[in-house]
């Protein structure tokens, strides 16, 4: 076991990674004067990772789509009982969630956060499946999926990813069907928990009220030192052109959604916490509360309030999307795409971009004052992106407004760009 | 504990709430204007605090605006408008980061306050009206959102029960109205509700920061001082909603995949807090009864959680079912209500209840926007105990209250949005 101590001067913030003898990194961040502890052991395993193989095997194997939240849903319980009836003790607000590349369970807490730690180290080391327990979640995640059905703004999200990525598994959907969740067997869910519950896959992130001794104590005494099974995720190389320019579908709203995306070629490591952050800013600039687009569209009536970007970042990933309400969604792409091509030429308002810049350095202090964002800060970086928690506030302080505009040219192209619609339905 | 509270009655109507923790980052103030709610009063008060917040007459537009709280760090401006009971509460909230962790310590506290009582007391008018532009952008912007609050079903089903559930009780407003109730409003109607609400509602300030708001407190008072000599009556947020002589069933279908099912049971129950703790063991726990049987061992429902509305004396389970498992679902949420009143639940459920209810509470200490929501429930209540002092008391119910307080709560209404087949053809 090795200790790193990673901190940021300017902030004068710290945080301990420890690199456990048993294969897991373990991020540790007190808090002074905080009552609450909030922790998340995370496995980078998420919907997307669907055909892999391990070290020492020839050929991927392919499982079936929402196989990793079903795994998620299956950890949850374990032989004798169910986590939550473990929590209950402790008095834990315990939850789990699977991403499109991370499955997650956690904790938040204000008292007995040891004893919480010690259930979330147990249960999730401890699987337990068979085809009886199998059957009966099938159930309940079909429900989940037949609620996820009545989410139009799930729809135009995914069928945004649809039109943008031909071979990338992102647009897989995090909860699978019915159909290739009825696929689903106790030896597969055993293959993949033994390839990707590996504890040299997972990361453990703890913030807030906490004690590191304690937690190491912890550590030492539960976790079960594992192989490195070295399993890698077999990601398809994808074009930058989109797989379809347009989908439109209908749903019972009362405004017709829409849902823009401007396809990138992806980044990795510090690289790609640098092209997303000046992604962000740009799109801030260009569409976000003062630019003259967002006014102007708000004057014209074509958008409400429901106006908003994002960028993702993933591994083979990297998209810009605009999303809202319209009655013409297409005339605000007409729009934006101009906007984008402005900026491409002229640059940003340097006075515009240090407000935006000092407002995103307010946002990194609020997240400082939450034990529940300082821990998804933690897996945002160090687990997902793979840098220290405080670089993407060392990006921003070294961001120009020059970087934000080659951001525009490198990124934003509305040749590699898709709409995505849902109408009302009558 | 290290937080603090203080409370001050202005007079006039005008209380000041003051939470203060050292260790918060950041500040917020709100500033409530408060009324019974009305049908008419709905889309004007939603309308009137969104065109607020969006201008003043010394930043008239807009963008103006926008460009001076992106430059004080990012500082939130933003209005809001809620029901508590039959009261509607309505206005503003300001957010920023504390002077001290600014880049240079600028100090951005006071003007962020100052910009937020400019939004309040110089509105942005033209020949004594709010501005055209502003006022038919924003009455276009609410008149979308609500109707685009149809798209998420769940609230539009609870949306919906809570007609039925509080049928002609101010409750059963929604918190916006209609579109065409945000479309009908006018500017002089607008600026009619303004002025009336500045001379009849009672007023709830409130601050959350790190102690170092002395000056945005002493600006507020100021700015606060015409209203202190008014006459204005005593707010009781508490009225429970009567129990219907026979439970009412009602619904609609709808081109969904999911059905939802929303019951509610009324109580007279004086201690709401035993009712919390009761409301938590019953359905809101993740290990509650409604969980443990009607989701994980009936599998009826993907959720059935219950929430107990304190101020209208109701608790309201709302469930995502299957069609074809409504009747089972209401029928063992029913029976679950029985078993509870009948003491059928382990001495460890109920212990296990207190214990997460108040680690629930006790977490509400580490963030200055939960600490000023306790406190102004508090203040709403005439009472001013802390999340510590709550869970005193939480900790000294007995399993006999509790079945007191279960078999205290009576059905009143479900209310079903039914997932019905796609009609073929119609696409």
């Amino acid at each position: 076991m090795n200790k790193e101590i990673i901190r940021d001067e300017a902030l004068g913030e710290q945080y301990s990674v420890i690199h456990h003898s048993s294969g897991l990194d373990i991020y540790i961040w007190k808090m002074e004067g905080y009552q609450t502890t909030d922790a998340m052991f995370v496995t980078k395993y998420g919907s997307f990772n669907t055909t892999f193989r391990s070290a020492g095997e020839k050929d991927y194997t392919t499982v079936p789509e929402g196989i990793a939240h079903f795994l998620e849903h299956k950890l949850f319980e374990n032989e004798d009982c169910t986590a939550i009836a473990l929590y209950a003790r402790t008095g834990a607000d315990a939850n789990a969630y699977t991403t499109f590349d991370h499955t997650a369970y956690l904790f938040s807490c204000s008292q007995n956060w040891d004893k919480s730690l010690e259930i979330l180290l147990d249960f999730v080391q401890q699987p337990y499946f068979t085809q009886e327990s199998i059957d009966k979640e099938l159930g309940i995640i079909g429900q989940e999926i037949r609620m996820c059905l009545d989410s139009p703004d799930r729809m135009c999200f995914f069928n945004l990813l649809k039109a943008l990525y031909s071979k990338h598994p992102i647009m897989i959907d995090v909860v699978g069907t019915e159909e290739s969740i009825a696929k689903i067997t106790p030896e597969l869910l055993y293959s993949c928990y033994d390839r990707f519950y590996d504890l040299n896959n997972m990361f453990l992130a703890i913030a807030g009220n906490v004690d590191e001794d304690k937690v190491i104590e912890i550590a030492d005494r539960l976790l079960r030192k594992c192989e490195d099974r070295k399993t890698e995720t077999l990601i398809p190389e994808e074009p930058r052109d989109v797989a379809q320019k347009r989908i439109e579908d209908t749903f019972p709203i009362g405004l017709p959604l829409f849902s823009i995306g401007f396809k990138a070629p992806p980044f990795e490591g510090e690289e790609r916490v640098k092209k997303n952050l000046a992604c962000m800013v740009a799109m801030e600039l260009m569409t976000g509360n003062l630019s003259p687009l967002y006014n102007s569209l708000l004057e014209q009536r074509l958008v409400n309030q429901t106006f908003g970007f994002d960028v993702m970042s993933r591994d083979g990933i990297f998209f810009a999307s605009i999303s809202g309400e319209s009655t013409e969604p297409d005339k605000v792409y007409e729009l934006c795409v101009a906007e984008i091509e402005k900026a491409k030429r002229e640059g940003f308002d340097e006075r515009h971009f240090e407000i935006i810049r000092k407002a995103l350095y307010a946002a990194a202090i609020r997240e400082l004052s939450s034990p529940e964002m300082v821990c998804s800060g933690l897996l945002a970086n160090s687990a997902v992106a793979g840098v220290d928690a405080f670089c993407q506030i060392r990006a921003l302080r070294d961001l120009t407004s020059e970087d934000c505009r080659l951001a525009v040219e490198q990124l934003l192209d509305a040749k590699y760009s898709a709409i995505s619609i849902v109408n009302p339905k009558q | 504990m290290a937080v603090d509270f203080y409370k001050e009655d202005l007079g006039g109507g005008v209380t000041l709430g003051r939470v203060t923790d050292k260790k918060f980052k950041c500040c917020s103030v709100k500033i409530a204007f408060i009324t019974k709610n009305t049908y008419d009063a709905t889309a004007k008060n939603a309308l009137l605090f969104s065109v607020l917040s969006t201008s003043n007459a010394k930043l008239p537009s807009r963008l103006a605006l926008a460009e001076e709280t992106e430059g004080l760090y990012g500082t939130y401006l933003s209005a809001f408008s809620a029901k508590s009971g039959d009261m509607i509460c309505s206005g503003l909230s300001c957010a920023f980061i504390s002077d001290v962790n600014t880049i240079g310590k600028e100090i951005i506290s006071t003007k962020a306050v100052q910009l937020m009582l400019d939004c309040l007391f110089e509105p942005h008018l033209e020949d004594g009206l709010f501005n055209e532009e502003i006022f038919s952008q924003k009455q276009k912007e609410l008149s979308d959102s609500i109707a685009a609050s149809v798209n998420n079903k769940r609230a539009y089903a609870i949306r919906e029960a809570r007609k039925v559930i509080f049928k002609d009780e101010p409750a059963m407003y929604s918190d916006y109205g209609s579109p065409d109730d945000a479309l009908s409003v006018t500017r002089q109607d607008l600026l009619d509700y303004y002025k009336m609400l500045r001379e009849t509602a009672a007023i709830e300030i409130s601050i959350s920061g790190d102690g170092t708001t002395a000056e945005c407190e002493a600006l507020i008072k100021k700015a606060f001082e015409p209203f202190t000599k008014r006459a204005v009556a005593p707010v009781r947020f508490r009225s429970n909603s009567p129990l219907k002589p026979e439970p009412v069933f009602a619904g609609e279908d709808a081109r969904i995949n999911q059905s939802k099912m929303v019951m509610a049971f009324k109580s007279d129950y004086e201690d709401i807090y035993t009712v919390k703790l009761f409301c938590t063991l019953f359905g809101t726990a993740q290990f509650s009864m409604l969980f443990e049987n009607v989701r994980e061992r009936l599998s009826l429902c993907y959720y059935c959680p219950s929430v107990y509305v304190d101020t209208k004396g109701t608790m309201i389970v709302d469930c995502g079912v299957e069609t074809a498992n409504i009747e089972a679902a209401k029928d063992e949420i029913i029976r679950q209500l029985s078993e509870a009143a009948a003491g059928a639940f382990s001495d460890e459920l109920l212990e296990n209840s207190k214990r997460y209810i108040c680690d629930s509470f006790k977490s509400n200490y580490d963030s200055p926007f939960d600490m000023q929501d306790w406190y102004i429930v508090q203040t709403r209540r005439g009472t001013a105990f802390s999340p510590d002092e709550i869970c005193a008391r939480f900790n000294a119910v007995t399993r006999q209250e509790i079945e007191q307080c279960a078999a205290s709560f009576k059905l009143d209404t479900v209310y079903t949005l039914k997932a019905v087949s796609e009609v073929s053809g119609d696409e």
